[in-house]
């Protein structure tokens, strides 16, 4: 049976105190947004109203090879101007980038009170954070995202950290990514 | 890859960093995994409101959902502001240039 929301404070208590989230939230057989998660019109992206960048993946690839200053080039012009660019042929396994979604899958799977246990405050350690929205006690509208967060800068610090879950295939990310891949998981 | 792509950037500018700088440019790592449960009403929400991200170099793996939203950078007021869709490719990767490198770059 679906929770009954009556109040705003007994939203907040299921979807951040006791560690639910947005996924326990929808799990929970909503039918609509509850009021405390639709934005003001000027946060709002209208997907319509935008276009879709037709720049090309950049292909990193050819950094090894004779095009390597065209390559570059585009880089930098990228990075320039709009800051934002794709990349493709990055020597990141594809298969390994596969077992992050996984990973980040079977993470977000777990019952509540096993991912509760990494929320801000009681997580075992300050480089572990899961939550919801960005700052749900600040915030006056919520945003439709749970997330789990963890810094490092040795594989060590990782390993002895980091959730079960999250650990897999750890290797990959001081290898071949070396820093701060966020992975970005939707299930609309 | 980063170290790649950084040292290229740098590079483009004349200058090659130290190592000791290099590391304290990339040597912090952060690793967040973003979860967008399906929305019944995703036109009056958001899953990420409009950000910066603060870090060096932020590297992206979408799904195939999509959802990424560029704004383009204008002098005119933020009500009229464009926003390009970053479209997911598939085995892509998006690179974001952070703030850090952003406030660095110039100066390096």
């Amino acid at each position: 049976m679906a929770p009954s929301f009556n109040s705003s404070n007994s939203l907040y208590d299921f979807v951040v105190r006791d560690g639910n989230g947005v996924k326990g939230l929808v799990e929970s057989g909503i039918s609509e947004v509850p009021e405390r998660y639709i934005q003001p019109p000027r946060e709002r992206i209208n997907g319509h109203d935008s276009r879709a960048c037709d720049a090309p993946a950049i292909d990193l690839s050819k950094m090894n090879g004779a095009e390597r200053e065209k390559v570059v080039g585009e880089i930098a012009r990228a990075a320039e101007s709009l800051g934002f660019f794709q990349v493709v042929n990055h020597g990141v396994p594809l298969q390994l980038l596969e077992s992050l979604k996984d990973a980040a899958h079977a993470f977000f799977s777990l019952p509540a009170e096993k991912k509760a246990v990494y929320c801000s405050g009681v997580s075992p350690s300050p480089r572990v954070k899961y939550g919801t929205s960005f700052v749900p006690e600040k915030e006056k509208a919520l945003e439709w995202k749970d997330y789990i967060s963890m810094t490092f800068s040795t594989e060590e610090e990782a390993l002895q950290d980091w959730p079960d879950q999250c650990k897999y295939d750890f290797s990959f990310y001081s290898s071949s990514l070396f820093v701060s891949p966020l992975i970005n998981i939707s299930n609309i | 890859m980063v170290r790649e792509i950084v040292e290229a950037l740098i590079g483009k500018l004349g200058v090659s960093l130290k190592d000791s700088k290099m590391e304290g440019l990339l040597g912090m790592k952060m690793v967040n995994m973003n979860y967008y449960p399906a929305c019944p009403n995703p036109e009056v929400t958001v899953g990420v409101g409009r950000h910066s991200d603060m870090g060096a170099i932020t590297v992206l793996l979408q799904d195939g959902i999509g959802g990424l939203y560029v704004k383009v950078d204008q002098q005119n007021d933020a009500d009229k502001a464009e926003w390009l869709e970053i479209p997911p490719i598939p085995g892509a990767l998006v690179i974001n240039i952070g703030d850090t490198l952003q406030v660095w770059y110039p100066r390096i």
